[in-house]
């Protein structure tokens, strides 16, 4: 389970108001690096209901948890499911960021592999992935090589609002606790309680 | 119009001290009314508060954070940036909801520094005079420990509990320390190495430090008191009740304190005894709100003293990575300390400081997987290699009373109730930098003879989160707030009882100390009761 205040937590850090964007004019050089500064920052559009995804759109985003975890303790569809599911549901904005990054991901999915995102291997979803994440990085100079430079701000919130909550989700959890060679987090004793003293003997 | 209640002993604030305070007064019969500002935690839903902070869903790992932001607003004006509220927890429990639960005696040294090394004062009280309420208060907080700190004041009594075993990676560290002269020795925690006390032992569920939560609640909390204050049938507990004045009659006694609940309706809560635990901001604040006509500065204030000398214990941390597995995580909390340090020749000069050895933390794979800027197995591959083998050496200072340091009014900042926020000025100055260096020093020291990899240190120098001082306790009104039983000099009826009263600070945690005076006051109170015209009289 997730709330909606951890949800604002998680990915809180990044978010901006709605319609701060500088204009640009016959612009000085800080206008337009105002600008290019705004155009790279994760947004949320508060005004966007929560709700719950389409099959495909929510297969492609937990697609994209799988890719974000490590290979050696992937967790079921299901857990990536229920923190989608939470997510979109009830946090205002993210079921239309989702909804736009699925997009996104099978979008580029289809330009660099011919392909819809969930029906490609891992390595090739590594791959689509470090060619949105890897261009942008932030700052002026490489905002300005993408291509596509309105979708900017889409791929930082990408970066910013998605993956970095499914990082913390995945690795706060049992799964992510394995890659370190744990069964769960160490204070959950397995399969039972044991007392401090007998899990010192243990170890 | 606002409601009245009238009750033998009002209490403000429970938390380590309301809680101990009102079961010690309950069970002689008097009838004592508790006020929290906070809320009353279900101690059966501890599982799930665990279980969110685990999972990330509770703001930042912090079930205790304020459920009214805009009651709990302060400013920091010092050097020293201070958290105000992370550092303290309003609920019922007060801030023993997120203690660490370390539960150190002061040395005798710490009660007479001007004395020992003619700096600050000497508190009025010896530890020869607090030693048997230390006893009672690790009894009554179930603490265990053992007696090897060969450091360590006298004491008349073992621990209740035997100590938890040094843990793998202090084993590790242990040679080496000892070739340094530094030895080891354990840390007593109110947290239960057996059963105890109706509270089950310690399963290890390490989400103590980090997260602040014992879900089983082997770990002390003033609630268990609390609880058990009820059932003599004596106690009244109104949580959410924040108190904002309190009043007096020419008599120099206090009649009544307002309190404002959370419709904003006023209260009055009328008694013939008035404590104030509230801890070191919150309990000089309400004074200096409650000035009046014969009271101008400030209630208990005719010394100018309240709100003054402030003091924290000042804390660095340095850690690196030995090529070891030390199992971190699997506990929440140390198991070895040195006071080596604690108590030196030098401490007219510089801070002392107590060493603690930390192997059961380090970043956890979320904190690691949070800023690497990578995904999938790349940054797997980053999270096992930075976890696991990390070890901490903590240096705690002591920190002299300064009156540059204090808790006053702000002038701009209002609450939810219109009364101005508390004012923190907090700043070190020469006495502490001269202990942080030779602390520092001692820290490195370590490390590099441990041969740590990727040396680090966590921060400048910080604090533990252990506020003292504000209301200092003397045996002269011209520069205290309370005498020696912890009683307003200038008001028969009011007892400020906590840290705020503390002379000096030290090196050590002072929750242990703040349990004994608890218990301290508790027994004047409950003898001078029995007195004629008790607490009628300056």
């Amino acid at each position: 389970m997730i709330n909606r205040r951890g949800i604002l937590i998680a990915g809180g850090a990044g978010i901006t108001a709605a319609g701060s964007g500088a204009i640009v004019g016959v612009a000085g050089g800080w206008q337009l690096r105002q600008y290019l500064s705004n155009r790279a920052t994760p947004f949320l559009d508060y005004n966007q209901p929560g709700g719950i995804l389409t099959k495909p759109d929510l297969s492609t985003m937990t697609n994209l948890g799988h890719t974000v975890s490590a290979s050696k303790s992937l967790a079921p569809d299901a857990f990536w499911h229920e923190f989608i599911n939470q997510v979109t549901k009830y946090q205002n904005g993210y079921l239309d960021l989702y909804g736009r990054l699925a997009a996104l991901l099978n979008d580029s999915a289809q330009n660099l592999q011919r392909s819809k995102f969930t029906q490609m291997s891992r390595n090739q979803c590594d791959a689509v992935l470090r060619e949105l994440l890897d261009t942008y990085s932030g700052s002026e100079s490489q905002a300005r090589r993408l291509e596509a430079f309105r979708t900017t701000r889409l791929v930082s919130s990408l970066r910013e609002l998605v993956i970095g909550p499914m990082l913390q989700h995945y690795y706060r959890s049992s799964y992510g606790w394995r890659v370190v060679g744990y069964s769960a987090h160490p204070g959950i004793p397995q399969p039972h309680l044991l007392a401090y003293t007998e899990i010192m003997k243990r170890t | 119009m606002p409601s009245t209640t009238t009750t033998d002993v009002c209490i403000i604030g429970a938390g380590l001290v309301g809680g101990l305070m009102a079961y010690e007064l309950t069970r002689q019969g008097m009838q004592v009314t508790l006020l929290e500002s906070g809320p009353r935690h279900d101690p059966s839903t501890r599982g799930t508060y665990m279980q969110e902070v685990l999972s990330g869903e509770t703001a930042g790992g912090v079930a205790w954070a304020s459920n009214w932001p805009r009651r709990d607003v302060y400013r920091s004006v010092g050097s020293i940036r201070y958290p105000l509220n992370v550092l303290r927890a309003k609920g019922v429990g007060g801030s023993t909801l997120h203690w660490g639960g370390e539960a150190l005696r002061f040395i005798a040294s710490d009660f007479e520094m001007h004395s020992r090394y003619g700096v600050a004062d000497d508190w009025p009280v010896t530890y020869e005079e607090i030693e048997p309420y230390y006893v009672r208060a690790e009894r009554e907080m179930g603490v265990a420990g053992a007696d090897d700190n060969p450091f360590a004041s006298h004491r008349s009594a073992d621990f209740p509990l035997p100590a938890f075993p040094f843990s793998v990676g202090d084993k590790i560290m242990q040679p080496t320390l000892d070739r340094m002269d530094i030895p080891m020795h354990a840390v007593p925690w109110a947290r239960n190495s057996q059963p105890y006390d109706g509270r089950p032992a310690c399963a290890a569920f390490a989400t103590c430090g980090k997260y602040r939560i014992c879900p089983i609640s082997a770990q002390y909390t003033s609630e268990g008191h609390i609880a058990r204050a009820e059932q003599t049938g004596n106690l009244t507990l109104i949580a959410e009740a924040q108190v904002r004045r309190l009043f007096t009659n020419n008599n120099h006694r206090v009649t009544h304190a307002v309190y404002t609940d959370t419709n904003l309706v006023d209260h009055q809560i009328r008694a013939r005894l008035f404590v104030v635990a509230t801890h070191c901001v919150e309990t000089p604040r309400l004074l200096l709100l409650s000035e009046n006509n014969n009271f101008p500065q400030g209630m208990a204030n005719g010394s100018g003293q309240v709100g003054k000398r402030f003091m924290e214990r000042p804390a660095i941390a340095y850690s690196g990575r030995i090529p070891k597995e030390i199992f971190t995580h699997r506990i929440g909390f140390h198991t070895a300390e040195s006071h080596r340090y604690v108590d030196q020749p030098d401490r007219a000069d510089r801070a002392a400081f107590k060493l603690s050895f930390g192997t059961s933390g380090g970043a956890d794979p979320a904190s690691i997987a949070a800023g690497s800027g990578k995904w999938g197995d790349s940054l797997a591959e980053d999270v096992s290699a930075a976890f696991g083998d990390n070890v901490r050496v903590t240096a705690s200072f002591e920190q002299l009373p300064d009156e540059r340091n204090s808790i006053s009014l702000d002038p701009t900042i209002q609450d939810a109730f219109g009364d101005p926020a508390p004012r923190v000025d907090l700043n070190y100055f020469d006495y502490e930098y001269a202990g942080f260096n030779n602390g520092e020093q001692i820290c490195r020291e370590i490390l590099e003879s441990l041969k740590v990899e990727s040396f680090a240190d966590s921060r400048d120098m910080g604090f533990a989160g252990h506020p003292m001082g504000t209301c200092r306790m003397g045996d002269d009104p011209a520069n205290s707030v309370v005498d020696r039983d912890l009683k307003a000099h200038e008001l028969s009826n009011l007892f400020l009882v906590g840290s705020s009263v503390f002379v000096t600070g030290s090196s050590l945690q002072p929750s242990l100390t703040i349990g004994a005076l608890a218990l301290r006051a508790s027994d004047h109170i409950i003898a001078q009761a029995r007195q004629p015209r008790a607490f009628s009289k300056v």
